[in-house]
């Protein structure tokens, strides 16, 4: 009889906790929702007080609208993302495997050290190498006019791989691969010896497939990164064909004002392709975070 | 591609004793030589990766610490030592007003806007994506927890730009559905993004109690308009912290949590004496990063008053500081030194955090 009253507690319990968390991503999902609803109003429409919830007709038209704005060129912007995220994504990739490999397959004096050093990048706040990577990429030797004491032109400064080069190397991808890479049975090196494969081969036809959720993990959070990144293609670049989504997103802002739907609209179409990508990567993406082994 | 992983050895081909010809594992080479196909090879894999990590990472280090010992404005234009560090902290920091006596100057404004807002947000977000995790994980019995778990993870993924400007639209002071709501409460309608007013004193104005006299005002905390974005960040990276928690959950050995179940741990006591404790490692990874980030933390200030800090100032975070007398200002040399002074005030802030967590946190005997 005593059981009761403390089981209609834990039934208590057990909805609260459900509703917490149902509650917590309603308000996690709003500012999605509220984007989407607003994109799809008027002017009239989202000047109303007290605000409706729903357009009173779905169109498309402040969608084309944003797009097409003059001064703003989307299409322009969304492919000098695409070739900034995707290549600078594979590039980065390939650099990161390459070192990972290197710190996990062979052994040589100094490879402690150099993990070290990648353990160090980590811990290196970004502003802090903003300013110098700045003046690096302005003044890089025989690049933009530049002699080979980097004076004379403009090096990377305004062009794709001036956004991209000092991206290429990240710590956290090559902490993530090693990790991945590590826990790898050497059973598969002697195998694939016995197949007659060489050091390249193994990385790329036995280790890379086998750490798969980590490469697609280490992939989809450098491409996101780049995807968002503002600071640093905002300082690097001054030609309005070379800007990336988001610094022309940025420049938009300041020519539409108070145009919230065509804000909202740009919005939604800024962030919809990021969306889709994670969404077909996602497992992957808790497979590696979990097996990673960060602890700290 | 698959069929190397797939085809099992045969058991012949063992007994038979191949012989395999490869660097590593070939006897006829000898000791020495391999030693350095070793090292040739490890250091040819690793040269492109430990290039770049050199020039764009560990290098800035140096790099920016020689500028800022110097006038450098488009160009390097001379050696000055250590003025613009004295000018960081006799003009910058605080500075003698003849009327108002010591007030903050530009740098403590911004440090101070940085300081309240990593400790308005780092707590708050790693509180509340232990209490996500912990429900998604121990708790919640319903379907559709990767939706869940997805739905939470949305906002850090999406570009600061565009979902600050939806955080600027829902507070928009006239037709933003906050104020729409706050409108039909005795509170009404707030100025978000004009009113410079420290909340605490809008708090207590609130209870008809006004701020105490010969307190600091800088002590009353964060303007609406830095609430606002302190609201956003904690909205962005609850959804990075809640995925590291629930790695932390199920990487924690079951045997212990049931163990606790038997010996009658319920609920809070199971948290508070045997989760807390196993999962100090994850806590304390998450606290040194989110810190980090929070001290890095430059888009959403941006975005908000597209660089001004306004109003007044009180959004005009340390890493928007340094961009502005970079970038706006052209005064590189300075910035440089400010860079720098954040660089400290961070490595001074993750050595207390690991001095407080050599006593707290509880790292498991490797198996």
């Amino acid at each position: 009889m005593l059981q009761k009253p403390r089981f209609l507690l834990q039934e208590v319990c057990k909805y609260a906790t459900t509703g917490t968390v149902l509650l917590l991503a309603a308000i996690a999902m709003f500012p999605f929702i509220w984007m989407i609803l607003t994109s799809f109003k008027t002017l009239a429409e989202i000047n109303l007080i007290p605000p409706r919830l729903f357009p009173a007709d779905w169109k498309l038209s402040n969608y084309s609208a944003a797009w097409m704005k003059p001064e703003s060129t989307f299409s322009r912007y969304f492919l000098n993302t695409i070739v900034v995220a995707g290549l600078g994504t594979c590039i980065q990739l390939f650099v990161c495997i390459l070192l990972a490999f290197s710190l996990t397959h062979f052994s040589y004096p100094g490879r402690d050290i150099f993990f070290t050093l990648v353990l160090v990048t980590l811990m290196i706040p970004y502003d802090v190498t903003l300013i110098p990577n700045f003046i690096t990429i302005r003044s890089f030797p025989l690049a933009g006019g530049n002699d080979i004491f980097g004076s004379g032109g403009k090096g990377f400064y305004d062009s794709y791989m001036g956004i991209m080069l000092p991206f290429f190397a990240d710590g956290f991808s090559i902490f993530l691969l090693r990790q991945a890479f590590k826990s790898v049975p050497g059973d598969y090196w002697a195998a694939a010896q016995v197949d007659g494969m060489h050091n390249f081969g193994y990385l790329w036809r036995v280790l890379v497939p086998i750490a798969g959720p980590t490469v697609v993990t280490a992939g989809l959070l450098s491409f996101i990164g780049k995807w968002n990144g503002v600071l640093w293609p905002l300082l690097i670049t001054s030609r309005e064909s070379l800007r990336p989504l988001q610094v022309g997103l940025l420049y938009f802002i300041s020519e539409e004002g108070h145009y919230y739907h065509h804000l909202m609209a740009a919005a939604t179409f800024t962030v919809l392709p990021i969306v889709i990508v994670y969404f077909f990567s996602s497992n992957a993406f808790s497979e590696a975070i979990s097996s990673s082994g960060i602890k700290g | 591609m698959n069929g190397i992983i797939d085809n099992e050895l045969h058991p012949s081909i063992l007994v038979q004793k191949l012989p395999v010809r490869s660097a590593q594992n070939d006897l006829s080479l000898g000791k020495k030589r391999r030693k350095r196909i070793q090292l040739l090879k490890g250091l040819a894999y690793a040269s492109p990766g430990m290039l770049l990590l050199c020039i764009f990472r560990i290098w800035p280090m140096f790099f920016g610490a020689y500028i800022s010992f110097f006038k450098w404005g488009f160009f390097k234009e001379r050696f000055v030592g250590f003025k613009n560090y004295i000018d960081i902290f006799t003009s910058d920091l605080l500075y003698a007003d003849p009327q108002l006596g010591t007030q903050l100057g530009g740098f403590g404004k911004s440090l101070l806007v940085t300081l309240n807002y990593t400790a308005g947000t780092v707590p708050t977000s790693i509180l509340l994506s232990f209490i996500i995790a912990y429900i998604l994980f121990y708790r919640y019995r319903g379907r559709g927890r990767s939706i869940l778990r997805t739905i939470f993870f949305l906002p850090y993924i999406t570009s600061q730009v565009a979902s600050m400007m939806v955080f600027k639209w829902i507070f928009h002071p006239q037709v933003g559905i906050v104020n729409s709501i706050l409108a039909t409460t005795p509170i009404g309608r707030q100025q978000w993004f004009s009113d410079p007013e420290p909340v605490l004193v809008k708090l207590l104005e609130l209870l008809r109690v006004s701020w105490p006299e010969g307190v600091p005002l800088e002590l009353a905390g964060p303007s609406f308009a830095l609430v606002i974005i302190m609201m956003f960040s904690v909205w962005h990276s609850v959804g990075f912290n809640t995925v590291i928690f629930l790695a932390g959950f199920s990487n924690l050995s079951k045997e212990i949590i049931d163990a606790s179940k038997i010996d009658g741990a319920g609920g809070w006591k199971r948290i508070r004496y045997v989760i807390l404790p196993l999962l100090s490692p994850t806590i304390f990874f998450l606290s040194i990063i989110s810190l980090i980030t929070s001290f890095e933390s430059f888009n959403a200030f941006y975005v908000f008053s597209n660089g001004e800090g306004s109003p007044l100032g009180t959004t005009m975070a340390l890493p928007l500081y340094i961009f502005k007398n970079f970038y706006v200002y052209g005064r590189t040399g300075y910035a440089s030194a400010l860079a720098v002074v954040l660089f400290l005030i961070i490595f001074g802030f993750t050595l207390i955090q690991r001095h407080v967590a050599e006593k707290q946190v509880h790292y498991e005997q490797e198996k």
